[in-house]
């Protein structure tokens, strides 16, 4: 398997059979979709409002406390080209979307025992469901933070935000890829749900959303490792790069998040189908 | 979607499930690094094979955990096969465990459309066939309400309705119907039928042995994973019961002290007495019925009596060990498998003299042929209860009822109806 890997060809198989496989059940997909949306506020007063209210209140709690509680209001320079709030928004958006997925895909196997034992469907559209509803939060939150830009800050949104769509693309592939990873292995390690609460809620001071690198006091330099091991902290600089700095500032981030997105998104979907046909077996 | 009527619709060849299983999960992950072997493993199927062909009804009976289920999930696609094969030319519906598979929030409507999208139907078509299933389901009333506030009875009309409404070119169902009311249990036979008469295959688990003998072309017999018999369902059907009861007497070994009994006086009347070789027999030994016989108004042996003419049922019984009190009975079944009349000592309160080891009975139940033309199975008994069997001697004798009769040919009792129309 390493050195097919390295094949973009099988790379490229294993995509278009996904594709394939997702439009011959596109109706199934998006209304299990919806129903994974629904289902997360069913029983509440505001149900499927609260998709949306949820990442709003959310966002607004991150930059009221980081923004204007904490004394870190900086002036523009060249570290901070535009406001702080669109800093922290930029990482926070697409970190929270990733977490909630990676959460919720470990269930996504396991908590529908009943419908993975008794019914004969395509599996594989589980994790994508998840995904996909994760992915709703996305896109409320980030027209949010467009107009933000666009209204509210000095120096206004960056034309790199056009590249916006390829970044959603490249990073839904990524989700997909974990998702089939976690959902897929937590059937065989249950602990592994646990551990994913745990990383998530740690990712989002392992990852350069809150702060800049450059904040670290020196003592704390040796962390910036665990920054630049963190798979999601390049998550985070391209999306800085495109809405807040506006040229691509950290190179580096892009060739490894795209290397990591295609690289999870084979090597999750590849394992998922290989561990899929004994999924019955141990539910 | 159908796929070539030359080949069978399921072809299973050696199929084998194995299930590996572990104490905990991280033993899983240490057989991965270590060579030692941590896991215990169960064979629920071992080398099965058969095939079905199109349009054919097939039962399969087998005790808890003898693989039934398995079998069924590997045929619907939910689990895979350890080693062997499974063929299927068409279309595949289930009805497994019931409530499974649907969603307990979901609406029946819902639940219906979400049933055809699993198995690839568009939401179009699933819509045009909402209305049928409300329909045949009769569940107009409760349709929009979620599922989890079904009965039991009303989750087996939507999951029957459900499955069938995709036209399926097979049709599998595990147990899901017997819980349904008798009405409509009846409807799903019926449009069973329908299915079949247009060559449609089903396979059918039921514990119940009437819709296995009455309603199946061919019956399996799954005994601990492996295909104990295939064949015609009623001799199935004899043959796990036979199980069943050896196994609930505890009395594996009564049969071979049954064979050791020295044969006894010859009965009275003409003839043999010839078990029909599809005879069950089952009990603890205690008593044994030796001889049976029908008897006819001219005292004769007999395999054939004419409706409506008096005749006996005859038999004769050996007490081998103490009992404390003994009770006779007969009953008479179709060729289906259905009682059409059966009595006892018992229910008609009539008192058995106690005895003692040696001691002969002769039981005799005189009645009227009130069968109409057709074939019927003798069944006889000698119990201490209901539930305590010295020896039963199913469908020992089988026999042809003749003669005249005026009603349809599907008839089976003979209620000699008397026709008048009369221009008002």
């Amino acid at each position: 398997m390493p050195a097919s890997l390295l094949q973009p060809r099988s790379h490229f198989l294993a995509f278009g059979q996904l594709i394939a496989l997702l439009t011959r059940y596109r109706q199934l997909t998006w209304e299990m979709t919806k129903r994974e949306v629904a289902e997360r506020h069913a029983g509440q007063v505001l149900g499927t409002l609260w998709a949306i209210g949820h990442p709003v209140l959310l966002m607004a709690l991150y930059v009221f406390i980081f923004a204007f509680v904490f004394p870190t209001r900086l002036g523009l320079s060249e570290d901070l080209p535009r406001s702080y709030v669109l800093y922290i928004l930029a990482g926070l958006i697409p970190w929270i979307t990733f977490a909630d997925a990676m959460n919720k895909s470990t269930a996504a196997i396991i908590g529908n025992a009943g419908l993975v034992k008794q019914v004969a469907f395509p599996l594989e559209i589980l994790p994508v469901k998840v995904v996909l509803a994760a992915f709703v939060t996305q896109l409320v939150a980030t027209p949010m933070l467009l107009l933000y830009a666009m209204v509210i800050d000095p120096n206004g949104l960056p034309l790199t935000s056009f590249a916006l769509p390829a970044l959603f693309g490249l990073q839904l592939l990524a989700m997909i890829g974990v998702a089939y990873l976690l959902a897929s292995v937590t059937v065989f390690v249950r602990d592994l749900r646990e551990l994913v609460q745990v990383f998530t809620t740690a990712g989002l001071f392992l990852a350069p959303i809150l702060f800049l690198p450059a904040w670290l006091a020196s003592a704390w330099k040796p962390l910036l490792w665990i920054l630049y091991l963190n798979p999601f902290s390049h998550l985070v600089w391209c999306y800085q790069d495109i809405l807040y700095f506006g040229h691509i500032a950290h190179p580096i981030s892009w060739i490894l998040f795209i290397t990591f997105s295609v690289g999870v998104f084979y090597g999750g979907y590849r394992i998922f189908r290989k561990l899929k046909v004994i999924f019955g077996d141990l539910l | 979607m159908r796929g070539d009527l030359s080949d069978p619709a399921i072809v299973v060849s050696n199929l084998s499930k194995r299930f590996d299983l572990y104490s905990q999960p991280a033993d899983m992950l240490w057989e991965m690094v270590r060579p030692q072997r941590r896991h215990k493993e169960y064979h629920a199927l071992s080398d099965v094979s058969f095939n079905v062909g199109h349009g054919e009804v097939v039962g399969i009976v087998g005790r808890n955990g003898a693989g039934k289920s398995t079998l069924l999930k590997i045929l619907t696609g939910t689990l895979e096969p350890t080693s062997g094969s499974v063929t299927i030319n068409g279309k595949v519906s289930a009805i497994l465990e019931l409530g499974t598979g649907f969603h307990a929030e979901y609406s029946g409507r819902d639940n219906i459309l979400m049933g055809g999208l699993y198995l690839g139907i568009t939401k179009d078509e699933m819509r045009r066939k909402v209305d049928w299933i409300v329909g045949f389901s009769e569940l107009g009333h409760v349709i929009d309400r979620p599922f989890k506030t079904y009965s039991t009875g009303m989750q087996a009309r939507l999951a029957f309705s459900t499955a069938v409404s995709v036209e399926p070119d097979i049709l599998i169902v595990d147990e899901a119907l017997s819980v349904g009311d008798a009405k409509f249990q009846r409807k799903c036979y019926q449009h069973m039928e329908d299915l079949r008469v247009s060559g449609r295959t089903i396979l059918f688990v039921s514990h119940d042995p009437r819709p296995i003998t009455g309603f199946c072309d061919r019956a399996l017999l799954l005994e601990q994973g492996c295909l104990a018999a295939d064949g015609d369902p009623r001799s199935i059907m004899n043959r796990y019961n036979k199980m069943l009861f050896d196994e609930e007497s505890g009395s594996r070994s009564s049969a071979s002290k049954r064979s050791q009994v020295e044969q006894i006086a010859p009965p009275l009347h003409n003839g043999t007495f010839v078990p029909s070789p599809s005879e069950v027999r089952a009990g603890d030994g205690k008593a044994e019925i030796f001889d049976a016989a029908l008897i006819d108004k001219q005292g004769q042996r007999t395999a054939s009596i004419e409706t409506g003419q008096a005749c006996s049922v005859v038999y004769w019984v050996k007490i081998h060990k103490p009992i404390d009190t003994i009770g006779f009975g007969f009953r008479f079944t179709t060729v289906q498998g259905t009682d059409v009349y059966g009595t006892s000592t018992g229910v008609q309160k009539t008192p058995v003299p106690a005895s003692e080891p040696g001691q002969i009975y002769r039981v005799s139940f005189d009645l009227t042929m009130w069968l109409a033309p057709g074939r019927y199975f003798l069944t006889v008994g000698a119990a201490r209860n209901s539930l305590e069997m010295y020896d039963r001697r199913a469908d020992v004798l089988d026999f042809e009822v003749i003669g005249q009769f005026n009603g349809y040919t599907s008839s089976i009792a003979n209620l000699n109806a008397a026709v008048a129309v009369e221009r008002l």
